[in-house]
């Protein structure tokens, strides 16, 4: 055993005379040959054995810790979901499903889709897939035999309550969009609201046309949310942020070591939506390609900064592909705001969980008055991490109690039941009418304490003040479930939001955001 | 650029592949091999600053470490200089414990038979000057640096004394300086013995022997041997210290590992000049690996009466490969089992290593998993689950949150300083021929621990007279203990400061009890 070890480090050193002793060369030869012969002996001597692929990616994760916290490594299983993410796409039937109690249950259908054309159903119950009973299915499974690639064929048994006999569905896969805008509607007659919850390949598409599409229905002036937007890819943020401003404008900069990591970024002509006033609300959340088209539209007084300081990624990742289907993210570059803030938050000598949670504390109001920057009008701006909001509004927040229903799965197991009995007549009542639905319809106050009493049920006695307080809330959670059965996802959302005090709350900063928009 | 490291990187696994003749495993181990060099090299050549190359392959061995267990580590360079000399029992100097005190180089305390102390210098005195250099504003690492060397090669120091006029220089001519494991045996009255050992190095085995035979002459018949603290060292010491104390043919410990001579049973031999000794070991959550073998096989075989608290629980066994640069890995080979069969080692799966190690700090003496129960020879209940769990339960000492404040802003040191240079040499003359005089009647008086109150009181620590109470019997004993090691040295330092440890004294109790255990070995 011994033997093999020298031989084989001899081989290394053989490879490494071949290329001719630079220095840079001998040292990382020097370094492969020592790590090389780690490996070796722990997969020789380990007490038991070891799973070499394993050991070389604690290897790989240990190397990249050392650098930042967004220098990561992606294995392959990871890195399926991570592509079809950021593609914007991926090849399958095209349903939101959930299991519950052993049973697969469509959530909603996706707009466009197969299943959607087909006319699947929210509730339906898909009870067999190619012949197999699903019962006893579990959600990792699910995608493993719905999903395939596009023009396959997966045959379906459904039962749809209300109609005795099964449904057969005969679905031909397709692509399935992953949409990152997952709300557009019209706050009142001339404010649209447009949220995106990721910068992919296809989100400045999908912005573009859901502000086309808010413009013909009057929008004058738009809220754009990158709460909880963990970012992507930089090109995005650049275009997106391109829409709002006139050419010539430089809207973020990065710096890098090797060729093409240091670069410039400006706007061009293509100015469509450069005079519309704009209020942007982030929060911790906001991280990365969201904190570039923040501290763009703030930095170049383009727009109103409203909420909690963002999270404070200002590092731009390469990613390479490994061959193996893993890839590693490293960082090539640190990006800079237009007044020249850098965005990251300092990280040196903290733990990848501090660094995160850290951003979950962060104080919105501290500035550090060392790391004073100016806007193109001469307005005070901070350095340090992050973007600081112009306005500073906190999150909504909820009770304990309402948290422990939550996380008890109450809110879940009675929209379930509710559905299962009120679905099929709300569906008939109100499809094709949402606006009706969003003015007529309410969860009556009966139904909320029925939530109460199987909270109780479950273990949860019952607080007073607290669902007291926390009423509306529940009353639009169940509501908004009702609205993603009958129309779907993004108009849940908009059920959501538009009881959230945050979106109500930026209204009141348009008369500035006014001022801000080119008028020219 | 990318050509760059395509290149060698295809041309070694080439060749690797070629004449390693396609094994399976040393296919799959260079396809591995292949990608972390191709990760590192991308980041030594794309990173958005510069990287040292070395580093991060360091970062990577320790990142494959890590994910194996919490003993299997990597120790660089520097620290193995530090870690070979601590278990190799020596290292090459002068000899002397030194400190910065108020920016200057301070000898605490010459080692005894060292160079240091046969030219005399003593504690308490001012190294002014390192072969003619000023010492002002010198760090400890940097005296560290300067007074170690090979042997026989001379260092020259300028020395001041408190009390003397002028200055004195010292020619020292540097030797091998013992690094002791044994740092305390004493008599803690006519019969018994007290010996602490604080880890299993090269020379603990021979120490423990000499120590042994010390006190066996000053009349001991039973012996206290503490293990409190001891986080271990080499296997083999631990099986020699143990096999003192038995008769022939015992199974002291036994390991299992994958590789050849790693599955090892280690029996005592017939050397067994301490056999019907009453032992009580003392353990406590600081007690780790080759502790736990004495405490375990003590125990097991009915031998000695373990008393204290439930042990750190490392029972895995590590290989210690140096590497070309001067660091090392140290790799688990084996898992190590006591007589009963019990394996020691703590459960480690899915926990950070700080978790691992917090949670001793935090293990609960007397919870016993009733699923992993073992019988002693003579079939007493032991149970397994991680460490080795007491014969009976002793607490550690606690101070107050006050005792420590003062002890983090330095009160202690700069009192016991100041009380050294007003008292220290009138001490020394006084007590130098009589330890055991030292040890009985002096004290630290009253108003001296006003004293230490008032200098808290002075650093911003505001005097809280019930904590103070409570801890007054320690913080004298700790100043008693620096006038002990002004004097003599650190082995009646320690001495002085196990007058205060509730748990010798409590140890004391349960002799009866070893000595019962004993008995069973006088008729072998």
């Amino acid at each position: 055993m011994k033997k093999r070890t020298v031989w084989t480090l001899g081989l290394l050193l053989a490879g490494f005379v071949a290329f001719g002793f630079t220095d840079l060369a001998q040292n990382s030869y020097r370094n492969i040959v020592k790590l090389s012969r780690v490996v070796d002996l722990v997969t020789q001597t380990y007490v038991e054995e070891v799973d070499s692929e394993k050991l070389i990616e604690d290897a790989i994760v240990g190397a990249l810790k050392g650098l930042d916290p967004h220098s990561v490594y992606i294995p392959p299983k990871e890195m399926k979901a991570v592509k079809e993410e950021f593609q914007g796409n991926f090849e399958g039937i095209g349903i939101q499903f959930e299991v519950v109690n052993g049973i697969l249950t469509v959530v909603t259908p996706i707009p466009g889709t197969p299943s959607d054309r087909l006319g699947i159903l929210a509730g339906d119950k898909i009870v067999k897939i190619d012949g197999v009973p699903t019962k006893g299915i579990t959600t990792e499974e699910v995608p493993k035999k719905l999903r395939g690639p596009k023009g396959t064929t997966v045959h379906v048994t459904i039962e749809r309550p209300g109609i005795s006999d099964l449904l057969e569905f005969d679905i031909v896969r397709d692509k399935i969009p992953i949409l990152s805008v997952d709300a557009k509607f019209m706050l009142d007659d001339k404010t649209g609201f447009l949220r995106f919850n990721r910068f992919a390949e296809t989100t400045a598409d999908e912005v573009e046309q859901a502000l086309r599409e808010l413009e013909a229905q009057g929008m004058q002036q738009l809220v754009l949310d990158l709460r909880n937007n963990g970012g992507g890819y930089l090109e995005q943020a650049h275009v997106i942020a391109d829409k709002f401003l006139a050419g010539g404008r430089m809207i973020v900069y990065t710096k890098g070591r090797i060729p093409n990591s240091s670069r410039e970024y400006y706007s061009t002509q293509k100015s469509s939506y450069r005079k519309l006033p704009i209020v942007v609300l982030v929060n911790r959340g906001s991280a990365s390609a969201s904190e570039i088209v923040a501290g763009a539209l703030q930095d170049l007084d383009r727009a109103v900064i409203v909420g909690e300081r963002s999270f404070g990624k200002g590092l731009v990742q390469s990613q390479y592909e490994l061959g193996d289907g893993s890839a590693v993210r490293v960082t090539t570059a640190r990006y800079y705001t237009p007044s020249g803030r850098l965005i990251q938050r300092p990280y040196d000598g903290k733990s990848a969980e501090e660094y995160y949670v850290e951003a979950r504390h962060n104080d919105t109001l501290h500035t550090d008055s060392s790391k004073v920057y100016l806007t193109s009008r001469g307005r005070v701006v901070y350095g340090g991490g992050g973007i600081v909001p112009d306005y500073h509004v906190d999150s909504d927040t909820v009770s304990a109690y309402y948290a422990k229903l939550w996380s008890k799965g109450v809110f879940r197991d009675y929209t379930n039941q509710y559905l299962e009995k009120n679905g099929p007549a709300l569906r008939d009542r109100y499809k094709g009418k949402m606006n009706e639905f969003l003015a007529g319809f309410d969860v009556s106050d009966d139904d909320w304490r029925a939530i109460l009493r199987m909270g109780t049920e479950q273990g949860l006695p019952e607080d007073l003040a607290a669902s007291l307080r926390d009423k509306d809330n529940m009353k639009n959670l169940v509501k908004a479930e009702v609205a993603r059965y009958v129309f779907g996802s993004i108009e849940a959302s908009q059920v959501r939001l538009a009881s959230d005090t945050v979106v109500r709350g930026a209204l009141k900063y348009f008369d500035e955001a006014r001022k801000f928009a080119d008028t020219k | 650029m990318s050509r760059k490291w395509l290149l060698p990187v295809t041309l070694l696994i080439v060749v690797i592949v070629a004449v390693t003749g396609f094994t399976t495993l040393a296919q799959t181990t260079y396809k591995n091999l292949l990608k972390v060099s191709r990760v590192l090299d991308l980041i030594g050549q794309t990173y958005v600053e510069e990287v040292d190359d070395t580093k991060l392959y360091d970062d990577a061995i320790v990142g494959a470490l890590r994910g194996l267990d919490p003993h299997s580590v990597y120790i660089p360079p520097r620290e193995m200089k530090r870690v070979t000399e601590e278990f190799q029992g020596n290292f090459e100097g002068i000899g002397s414990q030194i400190d910065v005190i108020n920016g200057v180089l301070t000898i605490v305390s010459p080692i005894a038979g060292s160079p240091s102390e046969k030219v005399g210098l003593q504690a308490g005195d001012r190294v002014i000057r390192i072969d003619e250099e000023t010492t002002k504003g010198i760090t400890v690492e940097d005296a560290v640096r300067k007074l170690r060397g090979p042997k026989g090669t001379k260092v020259h120091l300028t020395v001041e004394r408190p009390g003397m006029p002028g200055t004195l220089d010292f020619e020292i001519i540097r030797d091998k300086i013992p690094v002791y494991s044994v740092d305390t045996k004493f008599m803690i009255d006519e019969t018994t013995g007290f010996i602490r050992c604080i880890r299993f190095a090269e020379t603990t085995a021979d120490e423990i022997e000499e120590a042994l035979q010390e006190l066996e002459a000053k009349g001991m018949t039973r012996l206290i041997l503490d293990l409190r603290n001891n986080s271990g060292g080499y296997l083999e010491q631990a099986e020699l210290i143990v096999d003192k104390f038995l008769p022939g043919g015992e199974k002291i410990v036994y390991t299992k590992g994958r590789i050849p001579n790693s599955s090892q049973d280690y029996y005592s031999t017939p050397k067994d000049r301490y056999r019907t000794m009453p032992v009580v070991v003392l353990i406590n959550r600081g007690s780790a690996s080759a502790s736990e073998i004495v405490a375990g096989a003590m125990q097991d075989l009915d031998r000695g009466l373990v008393v204290g608290e439930r042990s750190f629980g490392k029972g895995l066994v590590q290989n210690q490969f140096d590497l070309d640069d001067g660091s090392a890995v140290r790799i688990t080979t084996a898992r190590y089992y006591t007589p009963s069969g019990r394996l020691i080692q703590r459960p480690y799966d899915g926990k950070s290593l700080e978790d691992y190690y917090g949670e001793a700090h935090g293990n609960d003496t007397m919870r016993t998993d009733s699923t992993l129960v073992y019988l002693t020879r003579s079939g007493r209940k032991v149970f397994g689950g991680g460490g080795i769990v007491p014969d009976y339960p002793i607490g550690s000492d606690t101070v107050t949150p006050y005792y420590v404040r003062l002890w983090s802003k330095g009160v202690f040191r700069d009192f016991v300083n100041t009380y050294l240079d007003d008292h220290g040499p009138k001490l020394r003359d006084r007590y130098k021929s009589d330890f055991a005089a030292f040890l009985k009647s002096f004290d630290i008086s009253d108003g001296d621990f006003q004293g230490i109150l008032r200098a808290g009181a002075a650093k911003g620590i505001p005097a809280d007279a019930v904590s103070a109470l409570q801890d007054q019997e320690e913080m004298k004993n700790l100043v008693k203990s620096e006038v002990a090691r002004f004097i003599w040295g650190s082995f009646e330092a320690a001495q002085v400061r196990f007058q205060v440890d509730p748990a010798i004294r409590k140890a004391m109790g349960f002799f009866p009890e070893a000595e019962k255990f004993a008995e069973n070995y006088v008729t072998k």
